[in-house]
């Protein structure tokens, strides 16, 4: 079967008379890399195909649709910490003299093929006796027999097959962790409030449809017992979470939806047993457990979480685990902890700096954009003091520490109060304070009837009454609108692009009135800018030539410009020199090409005859020493933002806070709307600052950006969302993720938040009718076991229907749907 | 009438064994993970073709 699909991609030859890659299925560029008579794209493609096919597991290619993932870009990834036990020790789940268990999360997982593959790892490597893999959380489970394989090797093969693990110590892990554990335990607590809430129901029919008379009493005797064991774990196992919460909310004082639920589970089951003991009737223990049962349900239709997504990571996530430091005889790896100020390190290319440090040695070109945003990386000399949380892109470089990783300039910002604040999550602020009045009311209308009844009919009446009132009244529909809105509405945003972190997200976005917004990486694409080229015009011929030089350098700018002038016949490239920071010089069809910055120009004596005075990024081009013109890079805004930013300009006061320079000012005034205000170079702190000073204004808040240089502000926003670019990338602490293609969608994800709290205020109307005529059936002393048997759950499902269906419909109206 | 306390009983002793076995599932992660199983289900067992026969066959197919 593999073979058929492996030969099929083979012979699909483009017009060009080049193949297409039989791993990941990308057009190859060229017949470099060949294996079998297949040809691949790259090296890393290659690789994969001959791990495979050596230990003949190419029905890989046969499971899924294009199951391989490119590896062009991918580098190989170091995993030589991982030798370190200390660093060991904090991933590894278990571990015995012969056994270890570890989990990795994977993110390059995506298919059929990729489980079935990642499943018969022991094909390729017998030292690992079970790996299981967990799609929804991309995560794969392996247990290996550590005396014969590594953790490293382990991450180096998973590396090699195209699955870098995202590897987290384990207080990353432990949330998740946690979060699985409750899970189970609610799942665990609606099976077993289930079974007991059908067995009462059963138990409970001869009642409702009056079936006994006096020679039977001994089964309903019996009956009713059965109904009170059966209760037992339903109130303190099933109902243990809403009673314990009641009692919290009583002794803070702080009225909660949870009080009257609690009071109401109480006072039913309470009830129930003085009827049964006291042999008055057989209570209504089935009202109690469908009660129970219904809000259990409720809760787990909201709890659902995103698996792959962790909304609460901080910068340890995104810096390295362990660094090269430098000793005496050579180099070690030390736990990123345990840098002090004063080690030197080494960093290499595509490596981060882990803490604020002196460059000693190499030549640094610092991407700084998860700091400030901008994306263009800055070349520093000796002696400059390089930023924790810039990455070096070209050679290694060497770096003596002078702060701590957790006091750095980034870093630092994690250190503050707001971090440490653990925000306690009320799952619906309006559905507390209706609530509040609710109980009120509720109390007042049980306690006069309890005195009015007394004094007309007697202590028992009275207290028959106030029971009922208080068992009625409980406010079941009230509890389960709010769950139910926000359950299916997250899941409708999700399959959009919005995920969020919980329900009460959606209720705080439904209050904003005011939305901040990062430039770079947020309304801008990242790695990849805008570029006019201002002169004398290039020939052809040349603009081809220039494209074959430029291609040849990594520097951002100049794949910006390579990809302007790629053309099919690239001439072959006959001298080529890259100047770190300065730019390059290169000679291609006999032409002499020198583009960048005015020194270098200079250095080739080369005279710019038209400057550009402006601060934006630019390139100055010579042509066999001739100045020709200059390059302006701009940012590419994502497709649409003109309109979006207009359209929430309209409804919302917008503020820009951007890490970057204030060049392109003139162009985003009139898109944000005249009374915006837009603030240039703030560093981390500045945008946070800023924002809080908005909110002492009064006014609640959405933050949207990206970046670690945004995560001080998306904290201390009302709402804050990440954008990203796709779900596997990492994005700082927030409320909430959008996928960056649907970031045109935010007026409409916006509206519909309000329409969320809109359709809660109308059940919230139906379940207070329910009440009302429930309360007035009580009061009358009419209520029957079968009117309260059928009342409750109506309610129940009523509502559940009713909010589903409305989200559903307001979704499809706000255009919050898949096109298909 | 005993009849119906008899099967009362037997009926609830019946109820609570599989409670039980789903108390037992529960604890041992069977209903962690319910994305991954529906997909694996569909792997076939048969290790990739081998040998000359086959891949002359399937040559001939394309």
């Amino acid at each position: 079967m593999g073979i058929v699909v492996a030969r099929k991609l083979e012979k699909k030859v483009l017009a060009g008379g080049l193949a297409v890659c039989a791993h990941c299925g990308n057009d190859c560029p060229d017949h470099n890399f060949a294996y079998q008579e297949k040809y691949f794209c790259c090296q890393g493609c290659e690789t994969v195909y001959q791990i495979l096919s050596s230990n003949e597991l190419c029905e890989f290619y046969s499971i899924d649709q294009k199951p391989g993932a490119t590896r062009v870009n991918a580098r190989t990834g170091d995993y030589s910490h991982l030798d370190l036990p200390e660093i060991a020790q904090q991933i590894l789940e278990y571990q015995d003299a012969e056994k270890a268990r570890v989990s990795f999360h994977l993110p390059e997982m995506h298919c059929s093929s990729c489980i079935w593959l990642l499943e018969q790892l022991y094909k390729i490597n017998p030292a690992i006796t079970i790996s299981q893999v967990d799609f929804g959380a991309k995560k794969i489970t392996l247990l290996y027999k550590s005396q014969e394989v590594s953790l490293r090797q382990i991450a180096e093969l998973l590396d090699k097959l195209g699955y870098p693990p995202d590897i987290r110590t384990e207080a990353d892990q432990s949330g998740s962790k946690a979060a699985n554990n409750v899970n189970r335990r609610l799942v665990m607590q609606i099976g077993i409030t289930g079974f007991c809430f059908g067995n009462i129901m059963l138990f409970s029919f001869p009642e409702y449809l009056s079936l006994w008379d006096a020679p039977e009493e001994s089964a309903n005797r019996l009956f009713s017992l059965l109904n009170i064991i059966l209760s037992l774990p339903v109130l303190f196992f099933g109902g243990f979470d809403y009673l314990k919460a009641g009692w919290k909310a009583i002794v803070n004082r702080q009225i909660n939806i949870d009080v009257p639920i609690a009071i109401g589970i109480l006072a039913l089951f309470s009830w129930s047993i003085w009827e049964i003991v006291s042999q008055l009737g057989s209570g209504y223990l089935d009202s109690m457990a469908g009660l129970i049962f219904f809000l259990l349900i409720g809760k787990w239709f909201q709890q659902r979480t995103y698996d792959f997504l962790s909304f609460d990571r901080d910068y340890r996530s995104f810096f390295p685990l362990a660094v090269k430091r430098k000793t005496g005889t050579g180099e070690e790896n030390v736990p990123i902890e345990q840098v002090v100020p004063g080690d030197i390190l080494f960093i290499r290319n595509q490596d981060l700096i882990p803490a604020d440090s002196l460059l000693l040695m190499g030549n640094a070109m610092v991407d700084y954009g998860f700091v400030t945003g901008e994306a263009m990386p800055v070349s520093a000399s000796i002696g400059d003091l390089l930023y924790a949380g810039g990455k070096q892109t070209g050679g290694e470089i060497t770096v003596q520490v002078q702060k701590a990783v957790s006091n750095s300039h980034l870093t630092s910002l994690w250190n503050r109060d707001i971090f440490r604040k653990k925000d306690e999550e009320r799952f619906s602020v309006l559905i507390d304070r209706i609530s509040r009045n609710f109980t009120f009311v509720v109390l007042g209308i049980a306690t006069l009837s309890l005195v009015a009844w007394w004094v007309a009919a007697g202590l028992h009446t009275a207290l028959y009454v106030f029971a009922t009132i208080l068992i009625v009244a409980c406010p079941c529909a009230l509890a389960l609108t709010a769950p139910f809105t926000y359950g299916n509405s997250l899941r409708l945003l999700a399959k959009v692009g919005l995920y969020l972190k919980n329900g009460t997200v959606i209720e705080k976005m439904a209050a904003v009135d005011n939305i901040v917004l990062d430039k770079t990486g947020t309304l801008t694409v990242n790695d990849d800018s805008e570029v006019s080229y201002h002169g004398i015009t290039i020939e052809n011929a040349d603009a081809a030539a220039l494209g074959a030089v430029v291609k040849n350098s990594a520097h951002p700018l100049s794949r910006a410009i390579a990809k302007q002038y790629s053309t099919k016949q690239q001439p072959a490239v006959e001298e080529f020199k890259e100047y770190p920071g300065e730019g390059v010089y290169g000679m291609a069809n006999g032409v002499e090409f020198i583009i960048g910055s005015r020194n270098l120009l200079h250095r080739y004596q080369v005279k710019v005859l038209h400057p550009v005075t402006n601060g934006s990024t630019k390139s100055y081009l010579a042509i066999n020493g001739q100045f020709f013109g200059s390059f302006l890079f701009s940012n590419r805004y994502r497709e649409g933002i003109e309109h979006t930013l207009q359209e929430l300009s309209s409804q919302y006061q917008l503020t820009l806070l951007s890490g970057d320079s204030d060049a392109e000012e003139q162009k985003l005034k009139p898109l944000l709307g005249n009374t915006s205000t837009l603030l240039f170079n703030q560093s981390p702190a500045d945008k946070m600052a800023n924002l809080a000073i908005i909110q002492q204004q009064g006014h609640h808040v959405l933050m949207l950006g990206d970046g670690l240089n945004d995560a001080g502000a998306l904290k201390q926003s009302e709402v804050g969302i990440a954008v990203a670019d796709n779900i596997n990338q990492f994005f700082p602490a927030s409320d909430g993720m959008l996928h960056a293609q649907h970031i045109n969608k935010l007026p409409q994800f916006l509206q519909f938040s309000k329409d969320n709290i809109t359709i809660i205020r109308s059940c919230l109307v139906i379940s207070l009718a329910y009440n009302v005529t429930g309360i007035s059936i009580a009061v009358a002393g009419l209520l029957t076991p079968l009117i309260a048997a059928i009342l409750m759950p109506l309610s129940s499902i009523s509502v559940v229907l009713a909010v589903t269906l409305a989200t559903n419909i307001m979704a499809r109206k706000r255009g919050i749907t898949i096109k298909s | 009438m005993s009849v119906i306390i008899v099967l009362i009983a037997f009926s609830m002793l019946l109820a609570l064994a599989f409670l039980v076995a789903f108390m037992l599932s529960m604890r041992n992660g069977q209903f962690d993970d319910t994305s991954t199983p529906q997909l694996r289900m569909l792997f076939d067992n048969n290790a990739p073709a081998k040998g000359k026969g086959s891949k002359a066959s399937e040559e001939k197919k394309l």
